[in-house]
């Protein structure tokens, strides 16, 4: 726990900058999508309401792809939920900060298990679904959905889960693979690490 | 020289600008934990009138932002109502047998009570978010709650970021409207558009983390003890606040 907290504590102030950026993208996402999401939730409530779902998950897991190291996630949620509490959500604080570490602890220990090395499409594609039921059990329980019909339930986990595949973990790849040669990251492991590839290419 | 929270612009509101970030802070969470712990639909409308008579009494709202907010609450909650109508199990068909298990008595209730659940989410957030200003929260979290300046400030910088970046997601859609003229239509061609909005905004975004940092950096910011410009205190009429919000949420879950 001590050697998780030293790692926590080593993240750079440009790393925390990042994450913070990350987090202000989302606001932005979120603000760019809602009226998208408005219609979808009058169309079909919180069925259609999912397939969008995988959109606003990106942050947390682009800050992992970019910085990997402990915390990169947690502290992009969290930063994330706290801005959201700060400028009001739809959905309420405790949904913010629930959703955060819902993320949070599925993402983490993830790729702490590949110890912060495996990043290809079969990681990101999983992670993206990983992250998906937990927040959905939860959200379940805060927003009553556990009430609904068992069909609607699975139907919804269901689309959640392929909206977390593709447009989490599938987006944050793309994003990513599409970032690493730019000078922008080359602050960061992913920027290293196209750098080393290169040159030793 | 410390300053305290007196900003005219924050000041001159309802009595819930001069409360604290923290007291108001408790008040969010316990009222939004007992909404989440009532089922009754009864229970649930007790909530959000509290909620509308505190945004009505303290949060000094014009008519416009009544009339947003409400018009809001009407978009999202009548739409919820009906779908949730349909989805919910229930005994009692309200139109004849004719519908069987679906648009009953009971599913009715409950659709309105699981509503009234998202709406007092919603509106406390909103009554928090605007009688209250993002530096004194920082402030709080900072000085009373000794929450790392580095994360704390983070958000900081996470807010102040938004408007830019949306501005510039504005201008960017814009361009590539420009240079494709007329939208493409199709799944596909959407796809697209969302993936290349994405990738332009995360790198306007990534653009700004160097100068951003440097700034910190050369501010000497997370070398050596901070010092709080803005000093917070909490008033009674906020420690009363608080222990009123957590006294009605414990009473209301021991009721359930």
């Amino acid at each position: 726990m001590n050697a998780m907290m030293k790692q926590w504590g080593k993240l750079t102030l440009m790393e925390w900058v990042l994450m913070a950026l990350l987090a202000a993208l989302n606001g932005v996402a979120t603000s760019l999508l809602s009226h998208l999401n408005q219609l979808l939730t009058s169309l079909g409530g919180s069925m259609l309401t999912s397939t969008i779902v995988g959109l606003y998950m990106i942050y947390g897991l682009l800050a992992m792809y970019i910085i990997r190291k402990p915390g990169a996630a947690l502290f992009t949620y969290l930063i994330g939920a706290l801005m959201q509490i700060m400028v009001g959500t739809s959905y309420g604080p405790w949904s913010a900060i629930a959703a955060a570490l819902c993320y949070a602890v599925i993402v983490e220990p993830l790729f702490f298990l590949v110890k912060y090395k495996k990043f290809d499409w079969s990681m990101m594609l999983f992670t993206g679904v990983a992250m998906t039921p937990l927040w959905y059990i939860v959200a379940a329980f805060m927003f009553g959905y556990i009430h609904y019909e068992s069909l609607v339930l699975v139907i919804t986990l269901a689309i959640r889960c392929v909206s977390g595949m593709l447009l989490c973990g599938g987006l944050t790849k793309w994003l990513g693979d599409r970032l690493k040669h730019t000078r922008y990251v080359r602050p960061f492991a992913l920027g290293r690490e196209a750098m080393g590839l290169r040159e030793k290419g | 020289m410390k300053h305290r929270d007196t900003s005219s612009a924050w000041a001159a509101g309802g009595w819930l600008h001069r409360i604290d970030p923290l007291t108001k802070g408790i008040w969010l969470l316990s009222t939004g934990f007992a909404s989440m712990m009532t089922t009754s639909l009864a229970g649930q409308a007790v909530w959000f009138a509290s909620v509308l008579l505190i945004a009505w009494t303290g949060a000094g709202w014009s008519l416009t932002r009544w009339r947003l907010v409400l018009g809001w609450c009407a978009g999202f909650g009548l739409p919820l109502i009906w779908f949730q109508w349909l989805v919910l199990p229930g005994q009692t068909p309200l139109f004849g047998s004719g519908t069987g298990r679906w648009f009953t008595e009971e599913a009715l209730v409950l659709a309105a009570a699981l509503t009234l659940r998202a709406l007092v989410m919603f509106l406390t957030s909103i009554v928090f978010a605007t009688t209250t200003e993002p530096r004194d929260v920082v402030a709080a979290l900072v000085g009373k709650l000794r929450v790392p300046p580095k994360f704390a400030y983070a958000a900081a910088v996470a807010l102040r970021f938004v408007p830019l970046l949306t501005r510039e997601a504005e201008q960017i859609r814009r361009a590539q409207q420009l240079r494709t003229l007329t939208r493409e239509k199709g799944l596909q061609a959407r796809l697209g558009e969302v993936k290349q909005l994405s990738l332009a905004l995360v790198r306007s975004a990534l653009r700004e983390v160097q100068t951003v940092s440097t700034a910190m950096e050369a501010k000497q910011f997370g070398r050596g003890a901070r010092t709080q410009r803005r000093e917070l205190s909490i008033p009674l009429s906020g420690k009363l606040f608080a222990l009123l919000s957590c006294g009605a949420a414990i009473l209301s879950v021991w009721l359930i």
